[in-house]
């Protein structure tokens, strides 16, 4: 019997491992060719679209000057771009300083929400902004961002080179990196992610989620789709699905980067992730009960990733570790042997050789102290997930049951530094 | 061109093809009819009835039997060799006499009454019942096989008789088998296994088949159950491999714990079985052994599994049966008597059938192929031989004569299709075994294999335990080795079968075909279908073992390549 659980749980998480090999693999092979990509059009593209780059921003005065300014600096043609601030029912400063900056810049253009339609979270915020914008092309920014000068440049360059492109989607870095454990951690995560699962899924099956920042996706798009859901907690994932269903694809493009803050305590990053984690299960959940009705089943490849991420994957990860824990206490009479050890240590070796080749690709990220954290991240940071997953399902659980309202949750922003000085376009 | 190198080949393989097995010889149409008639104290034939059975089975697949007081005429009718057996004096009918006088076959008698057959049998005068301590064949007269003293019924021949074989009690021979033209007398009835050699060789003569001269043997790996030691298997198998030696491996399916009585499968020790069917690709046929090897809750290896030894009797009752098994005399009527009887029979019967087919489908799920039978300790009864050739064409080993005792068994001298054995070949186990504890052991079985040696188509087959070790083993073949040429039977050569009412199994030219296809015996049943599974979930790891491996070892190096491109990168913008 235990064998049979043992098994089961292998078998679901090394199709997990398997699956993030074969993603790893894909995104060197990208990271190898989108700087070509990125040069032949850079020398062909004469003619630019318009942009409209929309910022909301809910009580966001500690960071949304920086943004702005970084805003200004972009490189791209001024007659075709606008920056749409959305102060989103602040209660702070954050509409004062917008209002100053589109005062001063005409470039910028504020616009405020009321309730009792607002505050009510980003995708609703994005839906103004976009009523109040021009641009063919959308160009979404977290207000905590500071992108660097070509990024809206190269995300156009997508766009317009790229017509079977719904998105484009750009890469981002983190400021704070070395501020503490927890951020390196976040650092390191989030090169991996975007190298693995997002330069991975594009080189093979040209799909890409569309984050919450430094992304394009094109108007007419959004229009047909009615804009964003306001009911999703995670908009981005919910987006990126109803552009695959209209037949498009999302393109990762790592040339177009911005740089944003990451949470600095257990305690934001652990609201910020509970909400992915539940606005991830929304999908699932909308998706595989509505699959039927899609159009391009090429979610499906998706869709199983997230059920494998969020529920075979984690029932796996449970039931391997507890029976770990029983094997310890009681003779479980297991058949396995040898090859369940080999098989611990390959995995952990699989994790930490994806996780540095990731680390490879960017400049000065590769570093001994880095790699120990890696060491590490595989027994804490990586194991915190299990914990999150079951409060995120306990939550979602819980608002299924007793049709709760979704509160969208502002991830909160840390005065810091300024944006490191080594960013590159590497 | 191609096609003349092509038939070239054919005929050269031809050449190279191993000679066939001596079964029985002749065509059906030409093979004799044999009619025995026998003298003895009991209601049904004997153990020597039996002995002579296996004798005679060597030359022909039609053999009688009826005890004189039944003998009619017609029973003679097709009969083409007569044979007369007086375990006991008494006075034969009168129609026996003049159905011996007018039958114009070759008529062999053996003991008492022969001269009371008339003018056939006048060339023999009798002297009286003699002692000796010595046999040998007329015709090698320097290979004189030693027994403990016996007794024959010596007897004068007259100028014309020519005497095939003597004993000898000291100084004084007496001849053993006298020929007269087609008449043969033998002062011998109760036939033993040293009788049996020389009768072996002479009844060539009786039945007119000059056999060439043509060793055979086998080697058998006895008592392989599920919790042997694999790697002592394993090297045995090697050294057999590699001296190109075919050989059966005697397969018990279970092993039953004797203390808790729990059941443990071959899937169970997945090791044992991986050796088993290396060997089975390497020259190894599997043999079925039983399929617990015991009965009452003794030990596998250990137990008699078609005999109950405690009540010295065929298994008429289930093991934890306590009632007793009833006799004549608790029977008003011998009517009711025997219909009890056939009652304990059926039982028996569907006993040994669910054990063999068990055996038979639990083997083909694991990709063993058994091609032959052997009862645990050469034991079961004549309705249980009869049983297994339900499903069995082999018989491998020796056989139980009696009913009554299962010490009676013994084997004969060379391959045999017994009338007894109800259509199956005996491939008999004529040299024993390595006995552990005896260091004499090789020598016992070297003096067993030069009596064989005596009959021209005489078998050497030994049995060996691998847990002895594979030293011993090299030891054995170096022995046999110093044995003129002997032929390995291979099974998969035979015409080899086993069935059951779901699967059959045949062998032809080295291969082994099963009636049912791997996936059907793998579905057959569950303890198959989890070792299965089990066996391809197991290979599954390892190629995941591989390629996680594999991939670990292209992210490092990827890893290098591209930290130094990255650094290359960088150095080139800093100095540009």
């Amino acid at each position: 019997m235990a064998d049979i659980f043992l098994y089961i749980s292998l078998f679901l998480i090394w199709f997990m491992l398997f699956y993030h090999m074969f993603l790893m693999q894909g995104g060197y092979l990208h990271m190898l060719h989108y700087k070509k990509t990125c040069e032949k059009w850079h020398r062909q593209t004469k003619d630019f679209p318009t942009v409209s780059v929309l910022i909301p921003a809910h009580n966001e005065e500690v960071v949304i000057e920086n943004t702005l300014n970084a805003m200004l600096r972009l490189n791209y043609p001024k007659n075709k771009l606008e920056i749409v601030v959305i102060n989103d029912n602040s209660s702070d400063a954050t509409g004062d300083i917008a209002d100053a900056y589109a005062l001063k810049y005409p470039v910028i253009k504020a616009v405020h929400t009321k309730p009792p339609n607002a505050g009510k979270g980003k995708s609703g915020a994005l839906n103004h902004g976009l009523a109040a914008s021009q641009g063919e092309v959308i160009v979404v920014y977290d207000a905590d961002n500071t992108p660097e000068p070509d990024a809206i440049k190269n995300l156009a360059l997508g766009i317009q080179n790229d017509k079977k492109a719904g998105a484009i989607v750009g890469k981002f870095r983190v400021t704070n990196a070395n501020q503490n454990l927890l951020t390196r951690l976040i650092n390191i995560e989030t090169i991996t992610f975007q190298w693995l699962a997002q330069a991975g899924r594009w080189f093979w099956f040209k799909m890409s989620t569309i984050p919450g920042t430094n992304f394009a996706i094109r108007r007419s798009i959004l229009e047909e789709l009615g804009g964003w859901d306001e009911k999703a907690l995670s908009e981005d994932t919910e987006l990126s699905f109803r552009v695959y269903n209209l037949g498009y694809h999302i393109r990762f493009f790592p040339a177009a980067i911005t740089w944003e803050q990451e949470p600095e305590t257990i305690r934001v990053w652990w609201k910020q992730r509970t909400r992915w984690a539940r606005g991830n299960e929304y999908v699932i959940l909308k998706y595989l009960l509505g699959f039927h009705r899609l159009k391009r089943k090429k979610i499906a490849i998706d869709l199983t990733y997230f059920l494998f991420t969020y529920l075979l994957f984690f029932a796996g990860v449970i039931i391997s570790h507890t029976i770990f824990v029983l094997n310890l206490f009681l003779d479980l009479k297991l058949s396995i042997g040898l090859v369940s050890y080999i098989l611990l240590i390959l995995g952990f070796l699989l994790f930490v050789t994806e996780v540095t080749l990731a680390l490879s690709f960017e400049r000065k990220q590769l570093t001994w102290k880095n790699f120990f954290v890696v060491l590490f991240m595989y027994f804490t940071y990586s194991q915190l997930w299990i914990l999150l997953v079951i409060y995120a399902t306990y939550l979602e659980t819980k608002r299924v049951l007793f049709r709760q309202e979704v509160t969208w949750y502002k991830t909160q922003r840390f005065k810091g530094k300024q944006p490191n000085e080594n960013r590159s376009a590497s | 061109m191609i096609r003349s190198l092509f038939f070239s080949l054919i005929i050269l393989l031809g050449l190279l093809a191993p000679p066939i097995l001596t079964l029985a010889e002749g065509s059906e149409e030409q093979s004799p009819h044999v009619l025995v008639v026998y003298s003895n104290d009991e209601e049904d034939v004997d153990e020597y009835q039996r002995m002579l059975d296996m004798l005679v089975g060597h030359f022909t697949k039609k053999i009688e039997f009826v005890a004189i007081e039944d003998f009619k005429e017609r029973d003679l009718e097709e009969t083409t060799h007569l044979f007369y057996q007086g375990m006991v004096k008494e006075n034969l009918p009168q129609r026996f006499h003049a159905a011996v006088e007018s039958f114009d076959g070759p008529v062999v008698a053996l003991g008492y009454n022969y001269e009371q057959l008339g003018d056939r049998f006048s060339f023999a005068e009798p002297i009286d019942i003699k002692k000796f301590n010595e046999m040998y064949l007329a015709s090698n007269p320097e290979k004189k096989i030693k027994v403990s003293i016996q007794q024959i019924s010596a007897i004068e021949p007259d100028e014309n008789s020519e005497v095939l074989a003597w004993t000898k009690g000291g100084h004084i021979t007496h001849p053993l088998v006298t020929k007269n033209d087609n008449n043969y007398y033998v002062g011998i009835s109760e036939i033993d296994y040293n009788v049996s050699i020389i009768l072996a060789e002479t009844l060539h003569e009786v039945f007119q088949q000059a056999h060439d001269q043509h060793y055979q043997g086998y080697i058998r790996l006895e008592d392989i159950h599920p919790l042997v030691d694999p790697r002592k298997l394993k090297q045995v198998a090697e050294v057999l491999k590699e001296k190109e030696i075919p050989y059966m491996i005697a397969v018990i399916p279970v092993y039953v714990n004797p203390e808790t009585g729990a059941y443990s499968h071959m899937s169970d020790y997945p090791k044992v079985l991986e050796v088993l069917k290396y060997m089975q690709k390497n020259g190894g046929t599997v043999v079925q052994h039983g399929y617990t090897h015991q009965y009452r809750a003794t030990e596998t290896g250990e137990g008699f599994e078609f005999w109950d030894v405690r009540n010295d009797s065929p298994i008429y009752k289930s093991a934890d049966d306590p009632n007793p098994i009833k006799g004549p005399a608790d029977f008003k009527a011998e009517e009711d008597y025997q219909k009890y009887l056939k009652e304990l029979q059926a039982f028996e019967k569907s006993y040994v059938e669910e054990k063999i087919t068990k055996g038979i489908h639990e083997l083909s799920g694991f990709g063993l192929k058994p091609l032959a039978f052997e009862a645990p300790h050469y034991t079961m009864s004549q309705n249980g031989y009869q049983t297994v050739a339900n499903h069995y064409s082999t018989y491998v080993g020796q056989l139980q004569l009696s009913d009554k005792d299962w010490e009676t068994m013994d084997s004969t001298p060379y391959i045999t299709n017994p009338s007894m054995l109800d259509g199956m070949t005996l491939l008999p186990e004529t040299l024993g075994y390595v006995q552990p504890d005896n260091t004499e052991a090789m020598d016992i079985i070297m003096a067993k294999a030069e009596k064989q040696l005596i009959v021209r188509d005489g078998m050497l087959s030994v049995f060996y335990h691998p847990y002895l070790g594979v030293d011993k083993f090299k030891e054995l073949l170096e022995r046999l080795e110093t044995l003129p040429e002997i032929d390995w039977i291979d099974l998969k050569e035979e015409e080899a079968m086993a069935t059951t009412s779901k699967l059959t199994i045949t062998a032809k030219d080295g291969e082994i075909h099963s009636s049912r296809n791997a996936i059907a015996s793998i579905t057959d049943s569950k303890l198959s279908f989890t070792y299965f599974i089990k066996n391809t979930i197991d290979k599954i790891t390892w190629v995941m073992v591989g390629t996680g491996a594999l991939a670990v070892v292209f992210f490092t190096t990827s890893t290098f390549v591209s930290y130094r491109r990255v650094a290359k990168e960088e150095w080139r913008d800093k100095v540009g």
